[in-house]
């Protein structure tokens, strides 16, 4: 049975897959088919009738076997079932690529295209943007290949771009990756880490993203290869 | 001749070291202890210690540290007994420490049964003291009662069943020769109590149910059987007034949460603060903050007392800053409703009558589709012991302002040892410690501590955080305010104005109250952050 038990807002869906990406990614992976027999973006459970029954899997685990009781809340174990029906819902969606990629033409794509300016794989390439040495562990195919054609897409490795003017110097825009009520840290465009004190702001706000949209600048193939080059960063092993 | 020989060697007995209940009455003649979980009886959090200044506040140094061997969240507030400081390292072992040192003379360790269930932690607030006996509520529904010279157990006793979610968090309540607790569990559908107990024996004296049976008053509130789950927890300390011989408590939420469909009625004493005879545990007076709640809006908050001037007139009171988003003054003689104002943004109600009964707004309840309402599940405050000074007559508390949370119902059915939620609330705030990692936009609410007037809850000035703040409050005599927040910061701040003075970054979130106290005329301030307690006192 897949009915679902409840409908849940894309906040819901955002904060489930940042808990998935901390707490399930390790044993099944940024598609949910990592461990052998079990595909959790199918929308459908062998053991699990309706989303209560997700939430007690995912708290209490599933004794006799590898499914360890998680350590977190039920609210937010209820986020990343919220985050397991997007899966199929997203799983669901066309996509646009072409059906089998490549991912040794991908590489060239990344290169070819820019990519590897601001983002960073395996100690090589720009710091402005998220390093995605990891990124096919972390996303899926449908999750990246949005990433990729959406300017606006939700910012899945869980940064937001902001702009700071400071009372000396120019504006400055980077990623958040921390505040406070006296400082915000966040990586600049040139790949710095910066911690700028509060005090020294006298303005601040959201920025747009710098990731521009690919959509229309690759063919279904050149996208194909990029996202199977992606899919196959899973970080050191 | 022989009651007079025993009379005297009482008296011997108890002239060094031993906490009478002479001392914990009067606890505010002895500044340079912390002799209760809230500091006196009237629980203002207020010390009149005052070397520690405006003027000097500059010159705190780190004296010394605490290292938790645990990854709770460190929730509880010591005592301090004549030099020595005992706290509760998470979840259930008493240390007991040097107070100007750090060093430790021992350490209690109680290993919680493996049928533990806590909604929110294994934490544990802190201890109560009486004669040469410690005592603290143990994660597993126990009451333990500790020797304070050698760290062994005199007593241990069964509060509650932890297999049927039952547990004790709170610092217990010594009235007298008893020892007052409650239980928590509200996310079980237990059906909660307050209890007494001698300080000697661990016997029981007197119980009162939260949670009225058939033939007490207050049954008539819940739906036919729904009162034997109707929760009605008891996880924060309660106050006592030698005056009126009563005790005061604030009772948890309804059971099931989320959901009030199978309990109707107002559901007493859920959300109340309840006044009880300290010798009976007989029912004086109740007032409900939040009638048949359905939001988790315990009125788990410590009542604070005091005599301040209301409406023209000098009046023994409760000041009250609610988990529902609103501040309130009771006449604490007999409950009489004062006050009661909005120090947050609130939805779910949008009036009090004359007796204070709030007028709700209609579909601000939870739903199956959810509900956004303000404020959110954690309310506009929580648990984090707020402080009154007489000095500025302003009433201190943590609050998370702007917060919301949408809430979904859900049917449920009690089963015993499991969760009893009926839905459940979407917050973009965590309880969970996790990363210290902060990215959430402004538009979600945030930390702040607010000054209100003690007697109309006019807001006097307020101190805004980004993060939100778990942290208790600290004010003394020299009208300096010490408090913490979940950006690990720990401040100084001028009581009257709201400027920070001093701060430090402690490397962990603050979710429990600064204390203070003296050792050899040195005055310190305690507080801990992460999973270490740390102890500050002027340079010299």
């Amino acid at each position: 049975m897949c009915a679902q038990d409840h409908s849940y807002t894309q906040g819901d869906i955002e904060m489930g897959g940042q808990a998935y990406r901390v707490n399930c990614v390790g044993c099944h992976g940024g598609d949910g088919a990592s461990v052998s027999g079990i595909d959790l973006g199918r929308g459908k459970f062998k053991i699990a009738q309706t989303d209560e029954d997700l939430v007690r899997i995912i708290l209490n685990g599933v004794p006799g076997t590898a499914m360890p009781a998680t350590p977190i809340t039920p609210v937010r174990a209820r986020m990343i079932v919220a985050y397991l029906r997007s899966m199929h819902d997203t799983k669901s969606r066309r996509s646009v690529a072409a059906e089998k990629g490549e991912a040794s033409r991908g590489k060239a794509v990344f290169a070819r295209q820019g990519c590897i300016g601001c983002h960073r794989i395996q100690g090589a390439g720009g710091r402005s943007g998220p390093d995605l040495s990891d990124v096919g562990h972390l996303l899926r195919a449908i999750e990246i290949e949005t990433a990729i054609l959406e300017a606006d897409a939700a910012y899945p490795m869980g940064t937001r771009p902001v702009r700071v003017v400071r009372k000396s110097g120019a504006p400055l825009s980077g990623l958040l990756l921390n505040q406070d009520t006296y400082s915000l840290q966040l990586v600049d465009q040139e790949g710095m880490l910066r911690s700028i004190d509060r005090s020294e702001v006298k303005e601040e706000g959201p920025a747009p993203s710098w990731m521009p949209s690919y959509r229309g600048k690759l063919d279904a193939q050149e996208l194909a290869d990029l996202i199977a080059y992606l899919a196959r960063q899973k970080g050191a092993q | 001749m022989r009651p007079i020989l025993v009379v005297a060697l009482l008296s011997v007995w108890t002239c060094r070291g031993q906490v009478s209940w002479e001392r914990l009455r009067n606890a505010e003649r002895e500044p340079q202890n912390w002799l209760t979980y809230s500091g006196t009886n009237l629980s203002q959090r207020y010390s009149t210690l005052a070397s520690i200044t405006p003027g000097n506040v500059r010159d705190l140094e780190l004296k010394w540290v605490f290292q938790a061997a645990s990854f709770e969240k460190f929730e509880a507030t010591p005592l301090v007994v004549d030099g020595i400081l005992y706290t509760v390292q998470a979840p259930n072992d008493i240390v007991a420490m040097d107070a100007a040192t750090g060093r430790i003379f021992w350490t209690y360790s109680h290993t919680p049964s493996k049928e533990s269930r806590v909604c929110c932690g294994r934490v544990n607030r802190g201890l109560a003291v009486l004669g040469d006996l410690l005592f603290m509520g143990t994660i597993d529904g126990r009451l333990v009662a500790v020797d304070a010279k050698s760290g062994k157990a005199v007593w241990n006793i069964a509060v509650g069943k932890p297999e049927a979610g039952y547990s004790l968090t709170h610092a217990p309540l010594v009235v007298k020769d008893k020892v007052i607790v409650g239980v928590a569990g509200g996310e079980y559908g237990i059906r909660g109590f307050l209890a007494a107990y001698e300080a000697t024996t661990g016997k029981e004296v007197w119980r009162f149910n939260t949670v009225p049976g058939p033939g007490e008053p207050g049954n008539e509130t819940w739906a036919g059987d729904s009162w034997k789950t109707g929760g009605g927890s008891v996880w924060v300390t309660g106050s006592y007034d030698a005056a009126t011989n009563l005790t005061y408590w604030g009772i948890g939420n309804p059971g099931p949460d989320w959901n009030g469909d199978g309990r109707l009625g107002d559901n007493l004493y859920s959300d109340c603060v309840v006044a009880l005879d300290a010798d009976t545990g007989k029912l004086k007076w109740h007032y409900q903050f939040t009638p048949h709640d359905e939001l988790d809006y315990d009125a788990v908050q410590v009542p604070v007392l005091g005599d301040i001037e209301v409406q023209g007139r000098r009046r023994a009171v409760i000041m009250w800053a609610n988990r529902n988003g609103l501040y309130y003054v009771l006449d604490r003689r007999t409950g009489e409703f004062l006050t009661g104002k909005p120090f947050t943004k609130v939805t779910w109600m949008d009036g009090l009558d004359a007796k204070g009964r709030p007028r709700k707004v209609e579909g601000a309840a939870p739903s199956k589709e959810g509900t956004l309402i303000y404020p959110g599940v954690q309310g506009g405050t929580n648990w984090y012991s707020p402080s009154f000074s007489p000095r500025t007559g302003l009433f201190y508390f943590s609050a998370w302002d702007g917060s919301y949370s949408t809430f979904v119902k859900a049917p449920d059915k009690y089963v015993e040892g499991q969760r009893f939620l009926g839905g459940y609330p979407r917050s973009s705030f965590g309880l969970s410690r996790g990363t210290q990692v902060n990215t959430r936009k402004p538009d979600q609410g945030h930390g702040a501590v607010m000054a209100v007037d003690g007697a109309t809850g006019e807001k006097k000035w307020q101190l805004d955080f980004i993060d939100v703040t778990d942290s208790g409050i600290l004010t003394t005599a020299s009208d300096l305010l010490f408090t913490g927040n979940r950006e690990e910061h720990f401040f100084a701040i001028d009581a009257r104005t709201g400027k920070v003075l001093w701060r430090t970054s402690l490397g962990g979130a603050i979710a429990n109250g600064p204390i203070t106290y003296a050792v050899n005329g040195q005055q310190y301030v305690a507080v801990a952050a992460g999973n270490g307690l740390f102890v500050f006192g002027l340079r010299r």
